[in-house]
């Protein structure tokens, strides 16, 4: 260790750093300044950014030793009171809030510069973008960053403006306050690193009970001894240290027997191919990349399926076969393939474990279940649930990887108890992209039929998922559900390789159906000569949906489209439309919990907030129901030890803690008879318990499975996307995203909005640009750094506009259902389709890359190659 | 590991010679990448940011003297009108914090084929040098010569990237890249035009395509030769669009890409094809003051 001299916002602070240190790190271990955040380490995602000098600069690749002397300035530095820090809030330029303070940082700066050359006055969109290209946001805040740089620029938060924001955590996390998991620092605590199978295939001896330099070393892999992909977790050291930790890990000695393995779906479906799993046993335990059981399924050999959805299955095929022999055109079959999608949550898998003298498991963990966290705990260590304590204080995103009890969480409180000392253990960059979770890749093959009256006929579509070593493909199971009661043959299928496990990933299933459905029904329109809007208004069986259609043909984008392939030039451009249908889960069990103290309305229950907006969909029910002042109510998630409280999964948190909060208020004001605002300071103490209560006609399903009961109704989202094709490079650039959303009442409209607007980001992303991929020859993961990994940034995005639909969901208390979902389901067809209408070609295989353009457009009848002929 | 902090260039060199395996390091965006995930520990660090000449620039008027440690976000705001090709892509390098950080010096101490400052250094012409500096004293190593293979360079263990000569423009120079999304783009592949009136030759620099960076020789002689020819030089004009489809063929043709997560060796080509064109379209424009036809 080294001292090194730094002046740090505007005072001289000493810290001792390890040589080759860097800036971040003697920020965040040095001087507990945790504001100044790492997300990829590399310099390529901004979440670090400090200002050296004045210039922003990434804290990552900066050597401590060198800023000795410099001025550097942190997100703690700018106070809280810079307009740009006023304006995140009051435009919600955020969500899990993980990001922001390297994004609030890079602003200041750039607004500061920008006014003291421009004066008052809002910068084009693009130099904002510009401006911000260094950063990331994987919950896809960009239209509430933009509109809040732009405000802070035109003079518009230069003072406080009284109101409290949208989002009731705002002011935490714009100033870095706000604490995550890899924040938390325990006295004494010590680190601990995975050690990870290098091979895809192997048998594994048994791992040491401690080594040289380890504080502790525990085996991950049970009695199975079979690691199933590279990076798979067998064991976990602790040290003092993390180059410590790191060192005993990589010199532990551990017998490999290597074995032959399967790296590709196709390899894996050989009859000779080595089998992923040999035993019944093995199966059962397969990891699941979907949160639904999975329907039952026979194996043969490394295949899982069919299993089977299908509604009338015989006669759909039959009716296909037909239309296929007299070769009917309206019969549309085409194959579509999806990449696979890795989460990258901006925080990543992290855990601080700690055992109390009386035997307590404390748990920082970064997840989305604080509720399932602790029941599984407790299960696994034995433990009643009440001595487990589980805390997740802001947990910086998880799109569905983070809902269980992580490995990370098993080896960090493994080792905890081995070492009788706190353990924290947090994933890399690399480890999350790489093994973090990820959407898997898919292939549909997919005849939709219509007859001669132009309705639908038949369908059939299968699909299988290549999840690695997970099972639970469902896309298929999700066809069910749309466009009325026609036959359909619907069939999933799993393939499992020697690769990472998927994992449940925002709609499961979903977008990987949409994309092949809702292409086959475009294509179906055109080949119908109908309005693709108007057909799927026609097909459609959900009402909810009607309204939408009306609005999204209205759009003027959408009544000026030219002829699908009419469109001549180097640049192309399009509008494409597709419909999204997604299921209504809810977590019946919910309950929120309220308490007078100190003249303040507390609410608490055992939910969490990701960036979902748990916290203000709660408070903003309590001050409206109450008629409370914002600073008369408080809303604490993130613990148990209070009542129950929903996953935020499966858009389930908002209809499970939205109508729980409305009986609690309720309950409230029914024990206040003064009423709530005048009563308050006499009734000190007062508790009351608000449930969510029962939906007007019940669930569809008896009792609820793993927690959540499926409701009655679909959500509904009709998305038109506008597209340039740059038919000499092959590169797509969205321009305007429209959402129609009928997801019923809207609890918090600006975070709602921010919410769906993320969902479309993502689908951008998988639409054009995400694309995880392996080694073919090693299994070893490519795509495990955000330079090979491309998340879509600001400069990627185009305008969105979100318009919410309201009505129909009246059977449901509060009205209203999530939204996570149902917003991203539909975003990658709709781009699919606005290519089509642009170019005359279709894109079958996500993501939509420009090689894969300039190939289809090439193989256009009729055309030379594009970009060749000097057009 | 060490970390050494030389005042001078004089003590960075005797430090260099001292520690032949010290990794120079001034704005941290390529090393400290490797030292984060552990690809690569040295056992010593040579900052350069004390050495004040590594950060300054200076012209003749005929040729610029370019420091080491000059980060590119200077080179945009302050060479834009010498140096323009550099000066289109330093403003495509990252982002404003890269740029903020980033250095010419360290592109050419990394030598990575993805390095956005080469393909303009090699389209700048024949006379830009690299100044290799090493208490044995200083060699001026032509350009061409300086890339040996993939991030290996003509330095000498005890050597240091000093600073790089470039001529002043004498023509209209270009840049483009390629990148699958369209912010923060690292290079698919990318691809520098220079026209030098003086002596009537052309000169390309090609990106991300290749083992090293490295120019389409064949398409420099084609275009000088075309221009030559028909007097182009002299009187402008029109550029025959045959002229320009060969230029972007043979532009293509110079390179040997490879396929990666970034990209596939077909679309590159096709790519390189694309931009050899544009960056055509543009340079004509510039250079007889017509509108630029549709070059694509």
């Amino acid at each position: 260790m080294e001292n090194t001299d730094l002046t740090v916002n505007g005072a001289r602070r000493s810290v001792g750093t390890a040589p080759g240190s860097t800036v971040a790190e003697a920020l965040r271990d040095g001087l507990g300044l945790t504001g100044t955040k790492t997300i990829c380490g590399t310099g390529a995602c901004g979440s670090c950014t400090v200002l050296l000098d004045g210039e922003p600069a990434t804290a990552c690749t900066t050597p401590c030793a060198e800023v000795g002397g410099r001025e550097v300035t942190t997100v703690e530095g700018l106070g809280g009171d810079h307009p740009v820090q006023r304006a995140f809030a009051a435009h919600d330029a955020l969500q899990c809030g993980y990001c922001t303070p390297g994004f609030v940082v890079a602003a200041a700066a750039f607004t500061d510069r920008w006014r003291a050359k421009n004066g008052d006055g809002e910068p084009a969109r693009a130099e904002i973008a510009e401006a911000l290209a260094g950063h990331v946001c994987r919950c896809g805040a960009y239209e509430g960053i933009l509109a809040a740089v732009a405000a802070a620029c035109a003079g518009k938060h230069d003072a406080p403006d009284g109101t409290a924001p949208a989002r009731v955590e705002a002011a935490e996390k714009t100033t870095g306050r706000a604490r995550y998991t890899t924040d938390v620092r325990l006295p004494g605590q010590l680190e601990g690193v995975l050690v990870r199978s290098p091979h895809p295939h192997a048998r594994v001896g048994a791992v040491p009970a401690a080594h040289d330099g380890a504080s502790a070393v525990v085996d991950l892999l049970g009695a199975d001894r079979t690691a199933r992909w590279a990076g798979q977790p067998v064991a976990a050291v602790a040290a003092p240290t993390r180059a410590a930790a790191l060192a005993a890990a990589a010199a532990l000695p551990l017998e490999w027997t290597p074995l032959p393995a399967v790296l590709d779906a196709d390899a894996a479906r050989r009859p000779d191919a080595p089998l992923v799993y040999g035993t019944a046993e093995a199966r059962r335990a397969a990891p699941r990349s979907n949160e639904a059981p999975p329907p039952p399924a026979k194996w043969r050999g490394n295949v899982r399926g069919p299993a089977d959805f299908s509604w009338r299955g015989g006669t759909a095929a039959k009716r296909i076969a037909a239309a296929r022999a007299r070769g009917d055109e309206r019969l549309v079959s085409a194959v579509f393939t999806t990449a696979a999608q890795s989460h990258s949550s901006p925080e990543p898998h992290a855990c601080v474990a700690h055992w109390d003298g009386a035997g307590d498991l404390h748990l920082h963990v970064s997840t989305q279940s604080v509720a399932k966290v602790r029941a599984a705990a407790a299960k696994r260590w034995g433990l009643a649930p009440e001595r487990v304590h589980v805390h997740a204080e802001h947990v910086g995103g998880g799109f569905g990887a983070k809902v269980g009890l992580g490995v990370e969480t098993v080896a960090a409180a493994e080792l905890a108890r081995a070492a009788g000392a706190p353990v924290r253990v947090v994933f890399t960059r690399a480890e999350e992209l790489a093994h973090g979770g990820h959407r898997p890749a898919t292939r549909a093959e997919l005849s939709l039929l219509a007859d001669a009256d132009g309705n639908l006929a038949a369908l059939t579509l299968d699909v299988h998922g290549d999840g690695g070593t997970a099972v639970g493909t469902n896309s298929a199971a999700l066809a069910r559900y749309l466009y009325g009661t026609a036959p359909r043959r619907l069939r999933d299928h799993d393939v499992v390789t020697h690769t990472p496990p998927g994992l449940p990933f925002r709609a499961p299933g979903g977008p990987p159906m949409a994309w092949a459905l809702e292409q086959a029904v475009d294509e179906a329109a055109h080949r119908l000569g109908e309005d693709p809007i108007a057909l799927r208004r026609r097909w459609d069986g959900n009402p909810r949906r009607a309204a939408v259609y009306d609005w999204a043909a209205a759009l003027p984008a959408w009544a000026g489209r030219a002829p699908s392939g009419s469109a001549t030039g180097r640049f192309r451009r399009g509008v494409g439309v597709a419909t999204a249908n997604w299921l209504y889960l809810l977590d019946p069990a919910a309950e929120v919990e309220l308490t007078v103290e100190g003249g303040v309305v507390v609410a608490r229950t055992a939910t969490q907030d990701i960036g979902t907006g748990s916290r203000s969909v709660i408070a903003d029910v309590l001050r409206a129901e109450l008629g409370l002042p914002a600073d008369r109510v408080r809303v604490e998630v993130g613990h148990s030890g209070t009542v129950h409280g929903p996953a935020s999964a499966a858009s389930s948190g908002t209809p499970s803690i939205g109508p729980a909060a409305l009986d609690a208020a309720a309950r409230l004001r029914a024990a206040l008879p003064g009423g709530p605002a005048a009563a308050l300071d006499g009734a000190e103490g007062l508790r009351v318990v608000g449930r969510r209560r029962r939906d007007r006609r019940g669930y569809v399903t008896p009792f609820p499975l793993g927690g959540l009961a499926i409701g009655r109704g679909f959500a509904g989202a009709v998305n038109v996307t506008e597209v340039e094709v740059d038919t000499g490079l092959g590169t797509v650039r969205p321009l305007r995203i429209w959402a129609g959303i009928a997801a019923g009442r809207i609890y918090a409209e600006r975070l709602a909005r921010s919410q769906c607007e993320g969902g479309i980001v993502q689908g951008v992303g998988y639409a054009l640009h995400e694309e995880r991929r392996t080694d073919p020859v090693t299994g070893a993961v490519l795509t495990d750094s955000l330079d090979s990994y491309r998340l879509p940034r600001i400069g990627d995005i185009p305008e969105i506009t979100v318009r919410f639909h309201e009505e129909g969901w009246e059977h449901v208390p509060g009205g209203g259902v999530g939204l996570g979902e149902i917003s991203t389901v539909a975003v990658a067809a709709s781009i699919g389709n606005a290519v089509h209408n642009a170019t005359g070609w279709r894109p079958l295989d996500l993501p939509i890359r420009p090689d894969r353009v300039l190939a289809g457009l090439a193989g256009l009848p009729g055309r030379a190659a594009p970009g060749e002929g000097g057009a | 590991m060490e970390f050494l902090r030389p005042e001078t260039w004089d003590e960075a060199l005797a430090l260099k010679a001292e520690h032949p395996d010290a990794v120079p390091v001034a704005g941290g965006t390529d090393v400290m990448v490797e030292l984060n995930f552990d690809r690569r520990r040295p056992p010593a660090l040579l900052d350069l940011n004390r050495v004040a000449e590594a950060a300054r620039w200076e012209s003749d008027g005929a040729v610029v003297r370019l420091g080491a440690a000059v980060p590119y976000a200077r080179i945009v705001s302050e060479l834009g009108r010498e140096l323009p090709g550099l000066a289109l892509a330093a403003r495509t390098v990252g982002s404003p914090q890269i740029r903020n950080r980033g250095t010419v010096g360290g592109n050419l101490g990394s030598a990575s084929p993805a390095g956005d400052a080469h393909p303009p250094l090699l389209a700048a012409g024949r006379g830009v040098r690299v100044e290799a500096a090493s208490v044995r004293g200083t060699r001026m190593v032509p350009v061409d010569d300086f890339y040996l293979g993939p991030k290996r360079s003509a330095l000498e263990p005890d050597e240091l990237v000093r600073a790089v000569h470039v001529p002043v423009a004498g023509g209209p120079q270009q840049f483009s890249k390629v990148g699958t999304r369209n912010a923060m783009v690292i290079s698919v592949c990318s691809f520098a035009l220079a026209l030098h009136p003086a002596d009537r030759t052309v000169g390309t620099g090609i990106g991300s395509a290749a083992p090293t960076p490295r120019r389409a020789a064949e398409a420099e002689a084609f275009l000088a030769g075309e221009l030559a020819e028909r007097g182009l030089w002299e009187r402008g004009g029109e550029l025959d669009e045959a002229v320009v489809r060969r230029f972007g063929e043979l532009a293509a043709a110079a390179a040997s890409p490879i396929d990666d997560v970034r990209g596939s060796a077909d679309y590159r080509r096709h790519a390189l094809a694309v931009m050899a064109r544009r960056t055509l379209g543009w340079c004509w424009a510039g250079y007889t003051g017509l509108p630029e036809r549709s070059a694509a």
